[in-house]
């Protein structure tokens, strides 16, 4: 049985092969499908080749059925090795996945850097994210004191 | 060019922002202004929707610590579980954390009293951070029988102009004289009511404090009608409102079931902020009553579940599902914090909430309220205005009901009344619990005999 395959473009002119069913997982490129306007290959501006093959072996792995059956624990487990990776291609990740609108992929990128600064203290998340402290010391003490009582 | 986070444009950056836990949200707004900026504009929307299939959010007053917590229940199939989302710090607080005897909510504010030297009051918007703090204008050290102050508080608004007050009274079981008073929030002053109770709501029903329930502005508590010969036990069976608009107490309305017995529980409960639930339990039966139609000083209820459950309440606060048809009743069985789950078929599910049985452990009050977050802004009291003056007249007479109130409570000193010292022991506390009861009993029979001979 030959599933039918779509061409993807990254923005540096690479030019990678995935079948239509895996690629619909995204709804922007699923919107482009049924509106018919594939056939030359779909050119993806915003996104990055070194990227994109992250986004396609994410959708490869999610793309559950009868012949691909995976558990829910065990694709935790590999969203986790998955998510291993460094936090410019984090970010680059939750770009692409929102402009290609894959919701689950979304989602784990988003929590995964929600669980990189929950538990830390102010100081610990902007050395993480290296963030400038802009705040004067009257601003601080102001934000402290509205947030006198915390659930912590 | 690296990609960092302050690259992502801000609607991505309020995505992730949203994720993170209610106990990270000090330290997300202490990082940068824009993220302090990004928090204080986030969606509400979010917010409410984040709650998960099954998951119920409340307050939770635990050993005199608060707590926000939420209690997932997917069905009877399924063992509930519960996780706490974070515990109330206060970041001046030079002791190791603030100490609260009663929470009380209101749309979205709690109203917290403090275990302090003055029983200060603090009305809190967890959802903003703001607070502020009252101080009540004097302070009675009289307690129960159990160890509590005797005040009532009830935080509630005025319907019309939505500024919110705060009551506070004793209406005194056996001669202690009547103290009612209300806070406005925007004149930051007390002021003393005029009111002659015909009813009791200041009364230590098995322990617990009774507590009100503020719907709509306008809060209720259960009630006892005042008779010279008034039988608490038997008698509770009325619910009465105190209307923020009018500061006025309404008519006594019957609560819809019949006490045949002496020593059960009667708890309220708000059900989204539209309706109340009373329940009221024996030693055999809990039933849910809820109501149908709702006014200051008319009430209409239909009954939503009776179960049959051998379950002796203590606190007995609760919440409602109304679509899954279950109570959630929060209990303190065995000094150990605990929640009943109930549905319609009678059957019972408990989860723990606290640690194991510690019997050193002093008994502290478990009380749970519903929070509906909501983007209420407090106003903080007018600082640099002088505050009205009241007039001479109205000063001398809340002065003459404050020296009234102090040499009254001598007189009580002098009867014997008791004040627990949290150094006694707990089998002296227990021996001077049965006496005071026995002088209760005295105290009635006496009455009674009076009454025959008459």
């Amino acid at each position: 049985m030959s599933s039918k395959m779509i061409v993807l473009m990254s923005s540096d002119g690479q030019s990678f092969e995935v079948e239509e069913a895996v690629a619909i997982q995204s709804q922007t490129i699923a919107h482009m499908v049924e509106d018919d306007c594939v056939a030359d290959g779909i050119p993806l501006a915003n996104v990055e080749s070194k990227i994109l093959v992250k986004v396609i072996e994410y959708c490869k792995k999610y793309h559950v059925d009868e012949a691909n059956p995976i558990s829910e624990e065990d694709l935790n487990k590999w969203d986790e090795k998955f998510m291993d990776l460094e936090q410019s291609t984090i970010f680059e990740l939750i770009l692409a996945a929102n402009y290609l609108n894959i919701k689950s992929l979304f989602d784990l990128t988003c929590q995964t850097v929600a669980d990189m600064i929950k538990g830390k203290t102010p100081e610990e998340i902007r050395s993480t994210f290296n963030i400038e402290n802009d705040f004067t010391p009257e601003e601080e003490e102001a934000v402290r004191k509205e947030n006198q009582w915390a659930f912590e | 060019m690296t990609t960092t986070i302050s690259h992502l444009p801000t609607e991505l950056l309020d995505e992730i922002i949203s994720r993170v836990p209610l106990k990270s949200t000090r330290a997300v707004r202490l990082t940068c202004k824009n993220w302090d900026s990004l928090f204080k504009n986030r969606s509400f929307m979010k917010e409410e929707a984040a709650a998960k299939e099954g998951e119920s959010r409340m307050i939770v007053l635990m050993e005199k610590n608060l707590f926000a917590m939420s209690i997932f229940f997917s069905g009877i199939d399924i063992d509930p579980s519960a996780e706490q989302r974070g515990k109330l710090t206060c970041l001046y607080d030079d002791s190791e954390q603030v100490k609260i005897s009663q929470v009380f909510h209101c749309e979205g504010l709690l109203l917290c009293v403090l275990e302090d030297d003055k029983c200060s009051l603090v009305v809190w918007n967890p959802y903003w951070g703001q607070t502020r703090w009252i101080e009540p204008r004097y302070f009675s050290r009289i307690q129960n029988c159990y160890g509590r102050y005797m005040y009532v508080y009830a935080l509630g608004y005025n319907n019309k102009s939505r500024s919110h007050k705060i009551l506070r009274f004793i209406d005194g079981a056996f001669d202690f004289p009547f103290w009612y008073e209300i806070y406005d929030f925007d004149s930051d002053l007390w002021t003393s009511l005029d009111v002659t109770p015909q009813w009791f709501i200041n009364f230590p029903p098995r322990g617990c404090y009774n507590r009100g329930v503020t719907l709509k502005g306008n809060t209720y508590w259960c009630a006892i009608r005042r008779k010279s010969n008034t039988n608490w036990f038997v008698d509770l069976d009325h619910i009465i409102c105190f209307d923020f608009t009018s500061e006025r107490f309404g008519p006594l309305m019957p609560l819809p079931f019949v006490r045949y017995t002496s020593g059960s529980l009667v708890t309220l409960s708000c059900v989204r902020e539209e309706k109340l639930a009373v329940l009221f339990c024996n030693n055999a039966t809990v039933e849910v009553w809820i109501t149908t139609k709702i006014e200051t000083d008319k009430i209409s209820w239909s009954k939503f579940l009776t179960v049959n459950m051998y379950v002796d309440l203590l606190e007995g606060s609760f919440f409602i599902d109304e679509v899954k048809k279950i109570a959630m009743i929060f209990d303190i069985p065995m000094n150990r914090e605990t929640v009943y789950i109930v549905g319609e078929a009678g059957n019972v599910k408990e989860l723990h909430l606290g640690q194991p049985v510690d019997v050193d452990k002093h008994f502290s009050p478990l009380f749970v309220c519903s929070y509906v977050p909501s983007l209420v802004q407090i106003k903080q009291p007018p600082g640099c205005q002088r505050k009205q003056e009241s007039s001479l007249e109205k000063r001398r007479c809340d002065d003459e009901n404050i020296s009234r109130l102090i040499a009254h409570e001598e007189t009580y000193v002098v009867y014997g009344r008791y004040v627990p010292s949290r150094k006694k022991p707990r089998y002296v506390h227990n021996l001077e619990c049965l006496i005071y009861v026995f002088r209760l009993l005295f105290f009635s029979l006496n009455k009674v005999h009076y009454v025959i001979n008459f």
